[in-house]
């Protein structure tokens, strides 16, 4: 058989497209020329090419989009303010690494002193009954963090990190020491220098146990850490590397690790010259003699600014903030951004923010568990209590935090996510969260319909503050038919699920 | 609320969008009763499509004992040999190659010539990244990244029979896996005890929300398919008395989600809802240190696949006739261990072939040697079977599809083994 691409495979399977076109005919929902919501948007990556647009513009409702885009949900004043002084300067602001945390969450996670231990002060949970605590305490911040703080876009790049950076808390040590990672790392660089953050991780306990690197020695190098560092953090697996290239890689970084329970500083980052392979080494065609831990500083200093990392992680932000299938274009400015500015990752989000094809692209991004759950809490105002049952929700889905077992992260492609499983969990948090029979999250939607008389002004209001802008007919008609001639109150937590529940909600 | 409308009714209020919306009208519902559906061809077996993730040890599985470099290679991983008599001894299959003795359950399988293991398998891509590897295999599009669809998706697709139950292809698990990725729209179930909406018994408030949102969804993307099969799956589940279900032949299945996964499967075969293709994984295989000999990680993950699928193979009795279990890992490890105890990424591995159609008792695949000169890239077990061709059979002989060139595209040497016979 001749080689097939994938177009020409569409193609072969293409009785299911036509199928699809003579659907399309009668699909309620779709077929609408300019709704106040896009058309809802295909999940299979390979079918959402984004047009090269020029068209659409920045004004009110773009503005409403791109806010959903990049955050959890945008609130009321955050709509507001963002009309008020425009998007590009609204983004600029949301750009900024906050120092420490929002006031309104710091005094929500005051009582969780594992956040602030040292790594020493971490491994002593390494005993019975209590190792739990630092992951727990863990979780537990950050979905207040990304439920309260103001800094969404920060809590955004937060995620994304977290899953460039991937560690899984279930892997012995990395269970306490992942507190100081995400501080140390992930929170601290998230919107600084892609340099600053990938040195970072290299010098991460939790990430030398993850990778297995504390275990390398010259006579016996491990290799997990060194690919993984070249395939996920930096070069990418087409990023021109060799099988080589890694064992060399592993023999640079023989050494690296975690001081042990007898030394000063247990569960530090500890560079051990005994174990280290003193031979000459060659990576990527440059030649490393002898040097200590200084040889795996040059290669983290080379791979920061190699061309493959630039693309790679100009690819992975476009996917996370643009499209499961990243227009080439964009990918190519936002790395010649990357390149200009030295790894600046504010400036490269800035011009993915301010792109035709960003513009193009809103309320097309499936949303991922996290997201769906974060942003329903934001949006009807809970009062979160995070802890295990809500994280149980998250694992239904596929999604628990910190718990994805390979280095790679979370998928971050809709046809991973839209599962028969996913939707009916989400349909089921949603019936849950609004009816307020979840034991960490209560809800009062009264106040947001508590000005409208109608079922029909009732689901405007719900959709003002879940949406940002109003359900299109078709999708409203539905509700409003499901509201009948109930009274608004009876009616709004049902109506404020299906919202929830609904493909609108699903996207940003 | 408005009056109340079940879904059923609300199904015929708005027959005219049912005609032209195939996907919501419930045909499934006579293949409830009866699993063969009149005017199609008779259908293959079920498969069962284990996944082993993070590229399972297969020298330490199918162990070539009569290798000294076996022992030389694995100085703390070798396992004794059979002839040595102990407990912890490996189990002979053909004086030649033999099983860890974590998996003393396969011997049973193995003696009723039900059980095929096929060495020195696997992808012929060199990867050694475990994402692009499993992308590979479960795609079945080795060294090959614009084909986005799964080989099991691609099966169902040009397989001659219509089957459109929400349990024809089932993932197990929460995440769908890439196998089962495509035009043909496969259900993700991780406990069917749990996959209702709003509570067991279902209100009539919940019921009005089930048909709103059912026709929020009812559209023709994939997110509406998937939202469909859902709908379709619980209004299933809820005629299936979940609660008591209990193993046959007094199966014991391993505690876990892999064993957890198997037994449902079994439950489906049982309930006869017209299930084809089951996908399970079982994870935890990347034993870069510590991977253990006769206790530790990889020992105990061999127990919990052994133990499960030989569960399986006994609670499903005289139904194994038409089931057929594959299992692969997206590839092997080094020969040679580590100094940590374990194993860097390989190359070829074993793949298991289990069932009623299985030419079983034998292993197959050209055995490549793991003599130094005999080995591949880095000191990796070299691939003499492509998986494809074990795939492939399968499909061809128990799945009664003929299209293999669909379902492998770009693949056209397959090397048949008979590792099974033509389903009648």
């Amino acid at each position: 058989m001749t080689n097939l691409t994938r177009r020409d495979f569409l193609k072969l399977s293409g009785g299911l497209a036509a199928t699809a076109a003579a659907l399309a005919a009668c699909k309620p929902l779709g077929a609408t020329t300019d709704p106040p919501l896009p058309t809802l948007a295909p999940t299979t990556a390979p079918l959402t090419a984004i047009p090269a647009s020029t068209a659409v513009p920045i004004n009110e409702q773009t503005i409403a989009r791109a806010l959903r885009r990049l955050m959890f949900a945008p609130k009321a004043e955050d709509y507001a303010r963002a009309k008020q002084i425009g998007l590009e300067k609204f983004v600029d602001e949301m750009l900024i690494q906050p120092q420490g945390d929002d006031p309104d969450v710091a005094s929500k996670i005051k009582d969780l002193t594992t956040l602030g231990m040292s790594p020493s002060e971490l491994v002593e949970f390494d005993q019975d009954g209590k190792r739990g605590k630092p992951g727990d305490e863990l979780m537990r911040a950050t979905a207040l963090r990304s439920t309260y703080s103001r800094y969404q876009l920060y809590e955004m790049m937060v995620d994304f990190w977290t899953n460039h950076f991937n560690i899984y808390i279930r892997k012995n040590l990395t269970g306490m020491l992942k507190t100081a990672d995400d501080r140390d790392v992930v929170r601290k660089y998230a919107l600084g220098k892609f340099y600053d953050i990938l040195s970072a991780s290299a010098h991460s306990p939790a990430m030398m146990i993850y990778l297995d690197n504390f275990e390398s020695t010259k006579n016996k190098p491990n290799e997990n850490y060194a690919r993984e560092l070249l395939e996920l953090h930096t070069l990418g697996v087409d990023g021109g590397y060799t099988q080589q290239d890694v064992q060399e890689l592993a023999r640079v970084l023989t050494g690296w690790g975690v001081a042990g329970r007898r030394g000063a500083k247990p569960g530090e980052f500890e560079y051990r010259q005994n174990i280290h392979d003193t031979g000459s080494k060659s990576i990527l065609g440059k030649k490393y003699e002898n040097n200590g831990q200084q040889e795996g500083e040059l290669v983290l200093q080379a791979l920061a600014k190699h061309r493959s990392t630039i693309n790679y992680v100009s690819k992975k932000l476009v996917r996370r903030f643009v499209a499961d299938d990243p227009p080439q274009a964009l990918i190519a400015k936002a790395a010649k951004t990357f390149t200009d500015s030295d790894g600046d990752i504010p400036k490269v989000m800035k011009t993915l923010v301010m792109s035709d094809e960003f513009r193009a692209s809103l309320g097309q991004k499936f949303k991922r568990p996290y997201e769906f759950i974060i942003s329903a809490l934001r949006v009807t105002n809970a009062q979160v209590d995070p802890g295990r049952a809500l994280n149980n929700y998250l694992n239904q889905m596929g999604q628990p935090l910190f718990q994805w077992g390979t280095p790679d992260g979370y998928p971050d492609e809709a046809p991973a996510w839209a599962t028969t499983g996913g939707m009916l969990t989400r349909w089921n948090f949603a019936l849950a969260l609004c009816n307020n029979t979840l034991r960490e999250a209560k809800v009062d939607l009264t106040p947001l319909t508590k000005d409208a008389t109608t079922i029909d002004a009732a689901i405007d209001s719900l959709s003002l503050a879940f949406l940002g802008e109003k359900l299109p007919n078709e999708g409203k008609q539905i509700l409003t038919k499901f509201g009948g001639s109930s009274n608004v109150k009876t009616a709004t937590p049902m109506l404020a699920a299906l919202i929830i529940g609904s493909p609108y909600f699903q996207y940003r | 609320m408005n009056t109340k409308l079940s879904r059923r009714d609300f199904l015929s209020t708005f027959a005219s969008g049912i005609t032209c919306m195939g996907v919501r009208t419930p045909d499934w519902y006579p293949r409830f009763t009866f699993f063969a559906p009149q005017n199609v061809g008779p259908r293959g077996d079920v498969l069962v499509c284990i996944f082993q993730r993070g590229a399972m040890d297969g020298i330490n599985v199918v162990i070539p004992y009569t290798e000294s470099d076996y022992y030389k290679a694995r100085p703390t991983l070798a396992i004794p040999e059979p002839k040595s008599g102990k407990d912890n001894a490996i189990i002979d299959l053909d004086g030649k190659f033999g099983l860890h003795p974590s998996l003393r359950p396969f011997k049973e399988i193995w003696d009723a010539k039900q059980l095929a293991p096929i060495h020195a398998a696997g992808s012929p891509d060199p990867t050694h990244s475990h994402f692009d590897a499993m992308d590979y295999m479960e795609r079945g599009t080795p060294g090959e990244k614009q084909i986005p669809t799964g080989w099991l998706a691609r099966h169902l697709q040009t397989v001659a029979w219509e089957n459109k139950s929400p349990f024809r292809a089932v993932g197990m698990g929460t995440l769908l896996q890439t196998s089962l990725r495509g035009p043909v729209s496969a259900t993700s179930l991780q406990s069917i005890a749990e996959f209702h909406l709003g509570g067991r018994n279902r209100s009539d408030p919940i019921k009005q929300f089930q048909s709103a949102i059912s026709q929020m969804y009812s559209g023709s993307t994939p997110l509406d398919q998937s939202a469909s099969l859902t709908l379709q799956a619980t209004d299933m589940l809820e005629k299936i008395n979940v609660g008591t279900y209990k193993p046959a032949n007094k199966a014991e299945y391993p505690k876990g989600n892999f064993g957890t996964a198997l037994m449902q499967v079994a439950q489906l075969i049982k309930a006869e809802v017209g299930l084809e293709i089951a996908a399970v994984d079982l994870g935890g295989w990347d034993t870069h240190v510590r991977q253990g000999a006769l206790e530790g990680d990889m020992p105990d993950l061999l127990a919990e696949l052994s133990q499960g699928l030989a569960a399986l193979y006994k609670d499903l009795g005289d139904a194994m006739k038409k089931v057929t279990i594959v299992t692969m890992s997206e590839f092997g490890r080094r020969v040679a261990e580590n100094g940590g105890g374990g194993t860097d990424h390989g190359h070829g591995n074993v793949m298991f072939v289990m069932g009623g159609g299985v030419n079983g008792g034998k292993v197959y695949g050209d055995w490549p040697g793991i003599g130094k000169d005999k080995l591949d890239g880095p000191g990796d077990l070299a691939i003499t079977t492509d998986f494809r061709d074990v795939l492939g059979e399968i499909v061809q002989k128990r799945m009664l599809n003929d299209k293999l060139s669909e379902v492998f595209p770009n693949y056209s040497k397959f090397k048949m083994r008979d590792v099974l016979q033509k389903l009648a």
